[in-house]
């Protein structure tokens, strides 16, 4: 028999680690954050009503679990191979092109954001929320969101200029 | 006609699909009318398109079979439908209570949004491994520190440990006397207004304890603890983070307070 929230969980596994490697910017730091969020989505799952939205409730624990490693890091700088940039997305040989090129240059200086910038310009334009969900899930009020979201777009246009 | 402000924030909010449709009307009307609102919205839009091209494809890429695997398992293991029926049962020692025999009502309503999380509240694992009331062995017995008290727990008894509750504010790390690396953490109030630090002990012995201590009837008393990364015996630090927050929830944990805050009120028990 089949546990419906459980296999929801599953279906935003692709989105929760969207999110998660662009906060981490680790593959590896990213599939732990996913695996423990998921964990304490099913251990609090009588916290979550029904028919309200699951992905925005995940991200949002996703979101605290990665703000506790930063408070707490046990886990030392790994050191990654170029190759496996977090912001190498989608090398299938078509790495070399300059389009490509581009958009690692961009994926990379939204990783070199502060956290706070990132994860609001991630979850307005990566993951298409809007301020109000989006101040929900950082647990801000609008303005602060909206205040954010332009320095860290001030930010972004000055590195890629 | 009155013409509306067009600020930075409302042609953010244009872009970002956030207006009325009467604002947005009213900034599409100015865009047609002026060439440096147009450009400024052109440059508003390609920094949402770069970013979400950049990142985007992300989501194409095949979840790790194992990620998947793990959280299945986990799901499988904890059938939890319904919660433990007390914290003592849920393995939470507050101030000895549950020796005592009597229990402390489980505080469910979360203060800070800091550390809401979820609201983890009753939802604890059995599986957690929650060590709590490490016993004499783990830090050698020490005598009065020079302040003439005691850190009066049975889980603690070190060395050093009370003049760093007493005098270090969060962030700072020092050598305990025995070798242990101190790391002060947060400082706040709970329910009931009483005011606790977190704090790590990295003990000689490679476990790291994480912990929580108040100060109640002038002295400091450890309310809470959690080993992690004990060696050979198997708890994830994500756990016993789980366990903390769990118990930051239970009694009302508020913010972490800034510098200043913090400062006055160190000061304050002095």
């Amino acid at each position: 028999m089949s546990d419906p929230f459980l296999e929801d969980l599953v279906a935003l596994l692709p989105r929760l680690r969207r999110f998660a490697i662009s906060l981490a910017r680790s593959r590896d730091v990213a599939d732990e954050l996913v695996q423990a969020t998921c964990e304490r989505a099913l251990m609090s799952r009588a916290q979550f009503q029904p028919g309200t939205r699951l992905d925005a409730w995940t991200m949002r624990i996703l979101r605290n679990l990665w703000i506790d490693r930063m408070r707490h890091p046990t886990a030392r700088e790994t050191f990654v191979d170029v190759e496996d940039a977090y912001y190498l997305v989608g090398e299938d040989g078509e790495a070399r092109n300059e389009a490509r090129l581009k958009l690692a240059e961009a994926a990379k200086a939204i990783g070199e954001l502060p956290d706070q910038q990132r994860e609001v310009l991630l979850l307005v334009c990566v993951e298409e929320y809007s301020y109000r969900e989006a101040a929900d899930i950082l647990s801000v009020p609008i303005g602060t969101v909206m205040s954010r979201l332009a320095r860290a777009r001030a930010a972004l246009d000055e590195m890629l200029e | 006609m009155s013409r509306p402000e067009l600020g930075g924030e409302t042609l953010m909010a244009y872009v970002d699909g956030g207006l009325d449709v009467e604002t947005a009307r009213a900034v599409e009307e100015a865009a047609a009318r002026d060439e440096s609102v147009a450009a400024r919205i052109a440059a508003l839009k390609h920094t949402r398109d770069e970013s979400k091209k950049a990142l985007a494809p992300l989501l194409a890429e095949p979840v790790p079979d194992e990620l998947v695997a793990k959280v299945r398992a986990f799901a499988a293991r904890h059938q939890t439908s319904s919660p433990p029926e007390t914290p003592a049962a849920a393995g939470l020692d507050t101030d000895n209570d549950a020796e005592r025999g009597s229990v402390v009502p489980f505080a469910p309503r979360v203060r800070s949004p800091r550390w809401a999380g979820s609201g983890l509240g009753m939802g604890l694992a059995a599986s957690l491994a929650l060590v709590v009331g490490l016993g004499g062995g783990f830090f050698a017995a020490g005598g009065a520190d020079r302040f003439g008290k005691r850190v009066e727990t049975p889980q603690f008894d070190q060395p050093g440990l009370l003049e760093a509750l007493y005098g270090g504010l969060s962030g700072e790390e020092r050598t305990l006397p025995g070798g242990e690396r101190y790391r002060a953490i947060a400082t706040f109030a709970v329910d009931g207004g009483t005011l606790c630090r977190e704090f790590e002990v990295d003990g000689t012995d490679a476990n790291t304890v994480v912990a929580v201590a108040c100060h109640d009837d002038g002295a400091w008393r450890t309310r809470f603890t959690v080993a992690s990364r004990a060696t050979g015996e198997g708890y994830a630090p994500a756990s016993s983070l789980d366990v903390l927050q769990a118990y930051l929830s239970a009694v009302g944990a508020g913010d972490p307070l800034d510098l200043p805050a913090e400062t006055k009120a160190l000061n304050a028990l002095r």
